[in-house]
């Protein structure tokens, strides 16, 4: 099958002062043209620093994308690209969407001249057209009067409304592929809707590939195709929208569904996951969750369980699945 | 039944300075007569988006902020006027808990004295005496004793908002306002904290209000739900209730707006237009009127009552007005 993004064994560590932190540490998924991609995971699970590295946006030093690590993107490894080339692709083919709206837009310009901006440089347009162009996604994003938006400084702007002006910076290239940082977690329910709402119809639109990170099993469930969770900067388990939500294998998978309260109103204890994410200046000798882990067995913390390939797009990390170790499903 | 709380028209207006000689030039109406009540041992959610004043009127009932207007009863006592001594005698029955377990926390003390300093202020006890009951509080919330000598930045998010919560415990509170204590939590902490909340209240028999933008939080552990928009109160009634016959067009849109983690389930979503009004400038008559679907000419120039519709199901909407 055809694949828009493959990454394969990508480990980013961040050399410190304390020692080696294992931020994204043997990472391997992929992402076909179209599809949403969704990436769950406590903070700290090397979500985002995924998302980072794809872009090459990881601050060198601390930060370094060891040997032996590929993304491919449309048939080039993106990590062997010099940083000129990478320019033409980021913003361009790839763009990204981040948590706070407040911050990543530049307060001292005007939403125009922001949008505008990645059009003049990457399609070469004339600041006339880019700004007709600037317009025009406004629209898309259904901000009211886009004529009059254009001219505004950020700060005017409600925290929706910024983040309908992120999404149409990001989409103003046709990017193929749109990674979602976040993307409304710093906003109102009612908002989140309105977005998330957008988002799926823009899609459909611009038919561009999404790889949306969050930490909201909410939001993955109504946006996303196919999942992958991570875990102290692992995959653990990846699999459809549906397999997941229905019959999530990996025991930190299992825990993370039934830590959110029951949307049915149950009462009672909630099932929560004991014990906290692992320093990741100290990881556990075996498998890295296996100290939460209620599954844990001798083996699991002497030894790195692998990942197990369980059919075309679903796999697991742990050894309750792994048939030569002896240990029985269950 | 026992009310432990109750609250009459209470309203919160901050002056907005500005222009010339720093005048008074508008208000900011963060809480616009809001009246409801508490009962005792139960859990109160207050559920509401950013800027509905939910945080004021939970910071305005402990005394933090000066009510503007309206009253506050507290035990059975109006502790409106209350100030100076009385007033700090008080504050020992209720205390409040943060959002931000980083900032909450003072940096430079160590647990010991964050948990120790509430005693030392209100009771005289002696040293030994503090200590012992500080490692008790500690073991309560399911940290150990030897983290007394530790400082905040030794722990994580979960664990820091233990000590907050050993904290507001540690003289005995009847009243714990708890403002988005589980928000900045990751899921699986964030359930460990729930849990942890709901065994002390039982264990101490805690009143609760329940201050939280995540309404499946809110769910799981009030006893009944409240729902502010833009200053007022539009909707109060018991969970169930409230969740299965939600009767506000803004608790219906707030309701329907949850993203569900079942991706089988396609649901009709009310997606309201627009933002939320600036509460400087609310609209006239019902604050959302601007946005609401069943939107009627007397809903542009009066302001519905809160009334009780059904058995202790409270709204406040024109659509309910016989």
């Amino acid at each position: 099958m055809e694949k828009l993004l493959e990454i394969k064994n990508l480990r980013t560590y961040f050399y410190t002062e304390d020692g080696v932190i294992p931020a994204v540490d043997g990472v391997d998924f992929y992402i076909k043209p179209g599809e949403t991609l969704g990436v769950v995971g406590e903070s700290g699970c090397g979500k985002s620093i995924t998302s980072m590295s794809i872009m090459r946006l990881i601050p060198n030093p601390p930060g370094k994308i060891m040997e032996g690590s590929e993304i491919w993107f449309d048939g080039v490894n993106l990590l062997n690209l010099p940083e000129k080339e990478m320019r033409s692709i980021r913003g361009n083919k790839i763009s990204m969407i981040f948590q706070e709206p407040m911050t990543s837009l530049n307060p001292v310009y005007k939403v125009g001249d922001q949008i505008s901006e990645a059009l003049i440089l990457h399609q070469k347009m004339s600041k006339k057209d880019a700004w007709e162009k600037a317009i025009e996604m406004l629209k898309l994003v259904n901000i009211p009067s886009p004529e009059k938006v254009v001219n505004e400084f950020p700060h005017t702007l409600s925290g929706g409304m910024r983040q309908r002006v992120m999404i149409a910076m990001a989409l103003a290239c046709n990017p193929k592929l749109l990674i979602a940082d976040e993307p409304t977690t710093a906003l109102d329910v009612t908002v989140q809707a309105q977005i998330l709402d957008l988002m799926n119809e823009l899609k459909k639109k611009v038919n561009a590939a999404v790889m949306m990170i969050t930490h909201n099993l909410g939001v993955v469930a109504e946006t996303c195709n196919r999942v992958v969770v991570m875990y102290a900067g692992q995959v653990v388990e990846e699999g459809g929208v549906e397999e997941i939500f229905e019959n999530p294998l990996h025991p930190y998978t299992k825990g993370l569904l039934n830590s959110i309260p029951d949307v049915n109103g149950k009462k009672g204890k909630l099932d929560a996951i004991p014990g906290v994410v692992p320093n990741p200046l100290n990881m556990p000798k075996g498998c890295r969750f296996a100290p939460r882990c209620d599954k844990a067995k001798d083996i699991c913390y002497k030894e790195k369980p692998e990942i197990i390939r369980l059919g075309e797009e679903r796999c697991v990390r742990c050894f309750l699945y792994d048939e030569k170790v002896g240990v029985s499903n269950g | 039944m026992d009310k432990l709380v109750e609250v009459y028209g209470l309203k919160k207006y901050f002056p907005m300075k500005g222009g010339f000689f720093n005048r008074t030039v508008n208000y900011l109406k963060a809480v616009d007569g809001v009246s409801f009540f508490i009962n005792r041992g139960e859990v109160l959610g207050v559920v509401g988006e950013s800027g509905c004043g939910k945080s004021t009127t939970g910071r305005t009932i402990l005394k933090l902020l000066e009510p503007t207007d309206g009253k506050i009863v507290f035990d059975g006592e109006d502790i409106t006027k209350l100030e100076g001594e009385a007033l700090r005698k008080k504050r020992k029955e209720m205390q409040l808990i943060f959002q931000d377990p980083y900032s909450s926390l003072n940096p430079r003390m160590t647990v010991g004295e964050i948990i120790g300093e509430p005693i030392t202020i209100h009771e005289k006890v002696s040293r030994a005496e503090k200590l012992e009951r500080v490692k008790e509080l500690l073991n309560k919330v399911g940290l150990s004793p030897y983290h007394v000598r530790r400082y905040p930045h030794e722990f994580s998010g979960g664990q820091r908002q233990r000590i907050g919560i050993a904290r507001a415990l540690a003289l005995n509170p009847k009243f714990i306002v708890a403002d988005e204590s589980v928000s900045a939590l990751d899921v699986s902490i964030q359930a460990q904290v729930i849990n942890l909340f709901e065994e002390l209240k039982e264990e101490f028999k805690l009143t609760y209000m329940f201050i939280s933008h995540d309404l499946s939080v809110v769910r799981h552990i009030s006893d009944r739900i409240s729902v502010m928009y833009l200053g007022r109160m539009v909707e109060m009634a018991e969970t169930e209730e409230l969740f299965n016959n939600p009767m506000h067009p803004y608790t219906q849109a707030l309701l329907s707006a949850v993203p569900i983690p079942n991706p089988k389930l396609k649901k009709d979503r009310i997606i309201l237009q627009g933002d939320v009004p600036s509460p400087i400038n609310a609209p006239k008559g019902c604050v959302f009127h601007t946005r609401c679907r069943y939107a009627m000419d007397v809903c542009k120039h009066f302001v519905p009552e809160f009334k009780e519709i059904e058995d202790g199901h409270f709204v406040s909407c024109f659509l309910y007005d016989k």
